[in-house]
């Protein structure tokens, strides 16, 4: 039997404005810890998010530039929930009206052109950082990050194979370069992805399980990781088992996907 | 003289006319406090040093035309004023001390402002009674064993005992204008956007004001025109231009057309405050204008709109305080989790607790649309039923309160009684209408506020309203009989 | 009861919010009062009618992209219960 591999990206880029998407803290990188912080990043009593213009606009273009269709009218919602790097114990982000939808990237695979649709795209903040230590009793919490704006870019599940997700990548980072709206530098943190992965029987219709992969830091990781996983599952199914829903952390020093934790909640 | 006693207009003269100065104001209250606060509660942080330092700076000031440079306020524990401690009376922020000061501060310090200390309030503006502050109730100055209102009640006593010139409260659902009320001053709600929120610990951000109380109009007038204004910090702050309200301060009416809503005289309201209300109606007649009972529909309604949608927004704004960057921590916790449930557990009063339980389930999944969704499209049809009537009307009258103050302790027993305090002021913050209560009469005793509602961004209407009824009347000057001992 | 006592715990709960039993038992029947209460809005009718999200603006309000100077690390940690040197800290988190 043979497996058709079924991949969407999710990529979070951080858009290069000179401040937080809320707040007039700077968003340079690099700086000592809790060196940007204000009471609206500290989530302090009192303190109101302010918008921050240039980040609709960065975030516009690369709409455009992404082939997006762009919302006449958009707006932020809320997700609450409790987590040291979250001051507002609330995400300011986009569930319901993001800003752009239906967009694409073309690849070149092979001979041909291949266009990856996008779903949507839409504005939202970064989280703080947490420092876990090996063999403390605590963890270390850095809110420099906590605000700093993103956009996240839903592909469709049209990626096939490692190779087309590489080559999205890749064309992602390029576009969003060229337009200035992001350095794109996965190491430094300003570009993330998650990968989204699924076997089917070739020429099925519906989707299998989906699997969720974090914890890349390099696209080489992502085309690795997806070319693990695509054995992983295969072997699972061939085996007689079942795919569960679950998230799994790529494990770059062993090259392989471990466990996370179970099914996700809506 | 008892120096206690003046006004910001009054005091502004003398400092003008260099009969006094602001630091001998300043220590005049400092020594009223001592002598009373015991009885009263309205404080529960004193600024003795600074303030006195401050007052020596404002004489030193040749810019005496600033009418509140020099002149002593109290400000609600739940505005933020930078190196002084900012509890909004709750355990969990009892040692929070800000980095930085309300917008609404920084405009009183560039006036050299003195800042006397903070007032009580209920915790987290939660309540209309001062009784859940985590540290005390506050007396009503008219009568020691009643409450004097809330959740700003510590600002609307601090005026009336002559314990500060003015104070700020905030104003989510009547917190300006039910304590104006019961303690006799008063206490205005600005239309909102009209006054930046920038520093006001949020409770309800679609709904939260912050507005003077004065001992008089003319005071309230000069107040509001200190804070009013646009804020770059605050953008739901409104870029409409702010008129000198003092301009305001005429007797003329006019033949202004008065709407009485009847939703908000029926029988849910005393006999004494109902009598006193249609009594100023027939005052503004003789002045020339025209009274007519109205109809806002869907002003019955208002409490529960306002409850569902005040406690949805309370219990995502509440979620902030953790015990992670600021803010009471447990002792004692076994991991994170239990490290965020003990500390909000301890530090959260029931009142509070009450409504984050009860915000969590609004905003549940399952009961959003139920009871959220449903509830802002009915603040849709009470905005409109507001439109529809100021269409016709210039100005609208209402009691602030349907009764006068309370025992304390007693309406904790009484739950419906308790809520419909609030019949007559949550219209208003629904709409986002500015509103003024003032002193219109007296029942056994106690105070009886008369409240006056305007079109947005009309709060020169309500302050002439208020004034020219003021002017008229003496209920503003009839004296607390102090009792000995 | 329009509410009960395993709903109110599980609202604490997501609220994180520790509350003892007897405040469980109070806020169940003060909320079951209230929901009833708010029952009576279902009478109304609001086909077609828009939500309020804001009572007054109805418009974008942007800031401009400049720096302002941000808290000196003194005035960020000075409220915290518990730091080490630059940081917040917590219990350890295990991802």
């Amino acid at each position: 039997m043979n497996y058709e591999t079924v991949v969407g990206l999710e990529v979070h880029v951080e858009l290069s404005t000179k401040t937080k998407i809320f707040c007039s803290c700077s968003t340079e990188f690099g700086k000592e810890p809790n060196s940007h912080c204000c009471p609206v990043c500290l989530g302090m009593p009192g303190a109101i998010s302010v918008m921050n213009k240039s980040v609709v606009e960065y975030a516009t273009k690369a709409g455009l530039a992404l082939n997006c269709e762009i919302a006449e009218f958009s707006r932020f919602d809320r997700k609450n929930y409790f987590y040291p790097d979250l001051p507002k114990s609330y995400q300011i982000s986009q569930f319901y009206i993001p800003l752009a939808k239906n967009g694409y990237i073309e690849i070149e695979s092979g001979e041909k052109t291949k266009r990856i649709g996008i779903m949507i795209m839409h504005m939202e903040e970064d989280a703080g950082k947490l420092i876990h230590e090996e063999g403390s009793l605590h963890s270390l919490v850095d809110l420099d990050r906590a605000g700093v704006p993103l956009v996240e870019i839903v592909s469709k599940p049209d990626i096939r194979s490692a190779e087309e997700a590489w080559l999205y990548l890749n064309n992602l980072k390029t576009i969003l370069q060229y337009i200035e709206v992001s350095d794109c530098k996965m190491e430094e943190g300003s570009l993330r992805c998650d990968i989204n992965i699924s076997l089917r029987p070739e020429g099925a219709k519906e989707y299998g399980t989906k699997v969720e992969v974090k914890n890349l830091g390099s696209f080489r990781a992502v085309r690795r990781a997806i070319e693990y996983e695509e054995k992983r599952q295969r072997e699972v199914i061939e085996s007689g088992g079942r795919i569960t829903q679950e998230t799994r952390r790529w494990d770059e020093a062993r090259g392989i996907t471990t466990f996370m934790r179970g099914k996700i909640e809506n | 003289m008892e120096l206690h006693k003046l006004t910001v207009y009054k005091a502004h003269e003398l400092i003008k006319k260099k009969e006094i100065t602001s630091e001998e104001l300043t220590k005049a209250f400092f020594k009223r406090i001592d002598n009373i606060d015991d009885k009263i509660k309205a404080y529960v942080s004193l600024n003795k040093e600074k303030a006195l330092k401050t007052s020596r700076q404002a004489d030193k000031k040749a810019d005496f035309e600033e009418p509140l440079l020099g002149i002593p306020v109290a400000v609600k524990d739940n505005i933020c004023t930078k190196n002084l401690r900012t509890t909004c009376c709750s355990k969990m922020l009892e040692n929070f001390v800000p980095p930085y000061d309300a917008t609404v501060l920084t405009k009183l310090k560039e006036k050299y402002a003195v800042i006397l200390g903070k007032t009580n309030m209920d915790e987290f503006a939660m309540g209309s009674s001062t009784e859940s502050s985590c540290f005390y109730p506050t007396k009503n100055p008219w009568d020691l064993d009643r409450v004097s209102g809330g959740s700003s009640g510590g600002s609307a006593a601090a005026v009336a005992a002559d314990e500060c010139i003015y104070a700020l409260g905030s104003d989510t659902g009547g917190s300006v204008r039910q304590p104006a009320s019961y303690c006799g001053v008063v206490g205005l709600k600005p239309t909102y956007g009209r006054v930046s929120r920038f520093g006001l610990a949020a409770s309800a951000s679609s709904m939260d004001t912050i507005g003077p109380i004065t001992k008089d109009v003319t005071d309230c007038a000069f107040v509001l025109n200190a804070i009013a204004g646009l804020d770059s910090y605050d953008p739901t702050s409104s870029d409409s231009p702010v008129p000198d309200y003092l301009i305001s301060l005429q007797t003329e009416l006019k033949s202004a057309k008065i709407g009485i809503p009847k939703e908000l005289l029926g029988d849910l309201v005393d006999r004494d405050v109902k009598d006193a209300v249609l009594k100023a109606a027939d005052f503004y007649e003789t002045m020339g204008c025209h009274c007519e009972e109205i109809s806002v529909p869907h002003a019955e309604y208002a409490l529960w709109v306002y409850y569902i949608i005040a406690s949805a927004e309370a219990s995502s704004e509440l979620g902030q305080y953790d015990g992670i960057r600021y803010g009471h921590r447990a002792e004692k916790y076994e991991d994170l989790q239990d490290l965020y449930k003990k500390s909000r557990g301890e530090g959260f009063g029931i009142e509070v607790k009450r409504r984050i339980v009860l915000g969590t389930y609004l905003s549940d999944d399952e009961n959003y649309d139920k009871y959220y969704s449903k509830a802002q499209k009915i603040r849709t049809l009470i905005k409109k039923d507001f439109e529809y009537a100021f269409d016709k009307y210039d100005f609208l009258i209402t009691p602030t309160v349907p009764s006068t103050a309370f025992r304390i302790g007693e309406k904790i027993d009484d739950q419906l009684k308790m809520y419909m305090n609030d019949l007559c002021t949550t219209p208003v913050n629904l709409a986002g209408l500015p509103a003024i209560s003032i002193p219109c009469g007296f029942s056994k005793g106690l105070p009886i506020g008369l409240q006056i509602i305007g079109k947005p961004f009309d709060e020169a209407t309500i302050i002439q309203a208020a004034y020219a009824f003021e002017q008229n009347t003496d209920y503003h000057k009839r004296q607390i009989e102090w009792k000995e001992g | 009861m329009f509410i009960d006592k395993d709903t109110v715990e599980q609202m604490a709960d997501i609220a994180h919010m520790h509350i003892s039993k007897e405040e469980t038992n109070e806020i169940t029947k003060e909320l079951s009062f209230l929901l009833e209460c708010f029952d009576k809005l279902n009478q109304i009718d609001t086909e077609g009618v828009k939500a309020t999200v804001h009572p007054i603006i109805d418009k974008n309000v942007f800031r401009e992209d400049v720096v302002q100077e941000s808290l000196p690390i003194e005035e960020v940690l000075k409220n915290a219960p518990d730091k080490d040197n630059r940081f917040f800290r917590v219990p350890k988190i295990i991802e």
